[in-house]
C-alpha cells in the first residue's frame, strides 16, 4: 500500500469507529452450541446495542424468523448501533456460528455497525446481509463450507439488479464501508448456483454519499463473482485482495473475480498516488 | 498491496459455452460495466484462463474514461484477448501488457513490455 492510501484508510477506519469509543454498554455473551438458547441470547445482545462480545461455539441451527427486505428471513436482526466482536485465535479457538440461514441482518437506519472476529461455519443464504446502516465495519471473519449456493457478505438495497429507474433504496445505506481481511470459501456451489463472495449493490446517494474499501479480503470457489459492485454513488476502492475462481462456473453471467458497474469511480489496486 | 485474481477454469474450458459472447456478459478477472466513469484498474496480478483478464462493455449504459494500467497478466491465458473493450464503449486508457481487442471509441493503447520481453 502507498502511504498515501494508508492514511486515507486509516482516516476512514478512525471515522467509523468513533461511534464505537462512545458507546458505553459492553455484553458478553457465551455460546452454548444450543440454537434455541443461543439465538435468543444473542438477539437480546444485540437489540441492547453498544458492544456484544461473542465467545466460544454457538449454534444457529434453527428456523429463520426474521424478515429480510427482500421476502427471505435471517436468524439475528440487528436494527441499532453495535459492534459485535468475536475472539480471536486459530480456528479452533475463535468465536464461531454454526449453521443458520443469513446469521446476520442488519436494518439499522442511521447507526454504525460493525461485525468481526467471527467464523461462520455452514452459512445458509448469506452469511451477513445489510441494508440499512451509516458506517459499517466488516472485518476479520472466516465464512466456510457453506451450504451449497450460498453466498458471502452482501450489502444491497435493491430487489433484484439496481437500475437508474429502480435503484432500490440506496439512501438507507450511508457513510465508509469498511469490508477487510475476511475469508470467503464458497466451495460446493454448483453450475446452478451464482455465489458471490462480497456485492455491494445500490448504496449511497448525493449528499450521503458511502466511501467503500473493499480490502484484504481471501475469497475463494465462488461460481459467479468474487467481488461485485453496482451502483455506488461516492467511491469504492478494491485493493490488496486475493482471489481464486472455483473450476465450476454457475450463473447466466460467466465468471468475473471483480465486477463493477454504474457510478463510482472505483479504484480496483493499491497504489495509485 | 495489489488484487491477486487467479482464473482457476481447467484446461480446455470452452469459454464461448459457459460465458455466451464477452459482449453480453463475459468471463473476464476484471470487469467494468455499465454507466462507469473514471475508474482505474491498476497495478494487479491475474493469473489463469478466461475470455479476458480485463473487459470493459455496455450494460445499460455505456463506460467512459476508465483505465487499465500496469496490470500484469504474466500468467494469463486468454481465449478471446487480453483486454476486451466492447462496443460504444468511450475513451478508455490501456497501458500495459498483452493483447487488446478494441470495439470501443477514443481508446488510446499505450503498449509495456513485461519482463522478459523486448520493446522491439
Amino acid at each position: 500500500m502507498t502511504g498515501k492510501f494508508i492514511w486515507r484508510f486509516i482516516a476512514a477506519l478512525a471515522s467509523v469507529l468513533v461511534w464505537a469509543a462512545s458507546a458505553a454498554a459492553q455484553t458478553v455473551v457465551v455460546g452454548t452450541g444450543n440454537p434455541d438458547t443461543d439465538i435468543p441470547a444473542v438477539q437480546a445482545a444485540v437489540d441492547q446495542g453498544g458492544e456484544v462480545i461473542l465467545k466460544g461455539h454457538f449454534s444457529f441451527e434453527r428456523p429463520p424468523t426474521v424478515p429480510t427486505f427482500d421476502r427471505n428471513l435471517a436468524t439475528v436482526r440487528v436494527s441499532k448501533a453495535v459492534a459485535i466482536s468475536g475472539t480471536r485465535g486459530e480456528d479452533r479457538d475463535m468465536t464461531s456460528i454454526e449453521g443458520g440461514a443469513t446469521p446476520f441482518y442488519v436494518e439499522a437506519p442511521g447507526a454504525g455497525v460493525t461485525i468481526k472476529g467471527l467464523r461462520f461455519i455452514r452459512p445458509t443464504g448469506l452469511a451477513v446481509s445489510v441494508y440499512a446502516v451509516s458506517g459499517l465495519v466488516i472485518a476479520s471473519n472466516k465464512i466456510e463450507r457453506v451450504e451449497p449456493g450460498s453466498s458471502g457478505i452482501f450489502i444491497n438495497t435493491s430487489v433484484g439488479l439496481p437500475i437508474p429507474d429502480q435503484p432500490g433504496h440506496p439512501e438507507n445505506i450511508s457513510g465508509t464501508l469498511l469490508v477487510i481481511n475476511n475469508h470467503i470459501d464458497l466451495a460446493g456451489g454448483t453450475a446452478q448456483d451464482a455465489t458471490i463472495g462480497i456485492l455491494i449493490y445500490s448504496v449511497g446517494v448525493p449528499g450521503a454519499e458511502v466511501e467503500a474499501y473493499v480490502s484484504g479480503n481471501t475469497i475463494r470457489n465462488f461460481t459467479e463473482r468474487s467481488i461485485s459492485l453496482r451502483r455506488v454513488v461516492g467511491r469504492a476502492y478494491i485493493e490488496g485482495n486475493v482471489i481464486t475462481t472455483g473450476t465450476i462456473a454457475g450463473g447466466a453471467n460467466g465468471t468475473q473475480a471483480i465486477f463493477v458497474a454504474g457510478l463510482g469511480p472505483y479504484l480496483i489496486a493499491a497504489q495509485l498516488g | 498491496m495489489d488484487n491477486d485474481v487467479n482464473m482457476e477454469a481447467p484446461e480446455g474450458t470452452i469459454f464461448d459455452a459457459n460465458c455466451d459472447a464477452i459482449v453480453s456478459e463475459g468471463c473476464a478477472g476484471i470487469e467494468i460495466r455499465g454507466d462507469t466513469q473514471g475508474t482505474v484498474v491498476l497495478n494487479n496480478r491475474i493469473r489463469g484462463r478466461a475470455r479476458a483478464a480485463l473487459a470493459v462493455a455496455v450494460l445499460a449504459g455505456a463506460p467512459r474514461n476508465n483505465a487499465f494500467v500496469l496490470n500484469r497478466l504474466d500468467d494469463f491465458k486468454a481465449s478471446l484477448a487480453d483486454v476486451f473493450v466492447g462496443d460504444s464503449v468511450m475513451n478508455t486508457l490501456i497501458a500495459g501488457q498483452g493483447t487488446v481487442e478494441d470495439h470501443g471509441v477514443g481508446t488510446v493503447i499505450v503498449p509495456v513490455a513485461g519482463r522478459g520481453e523486448s520493446k522491439d
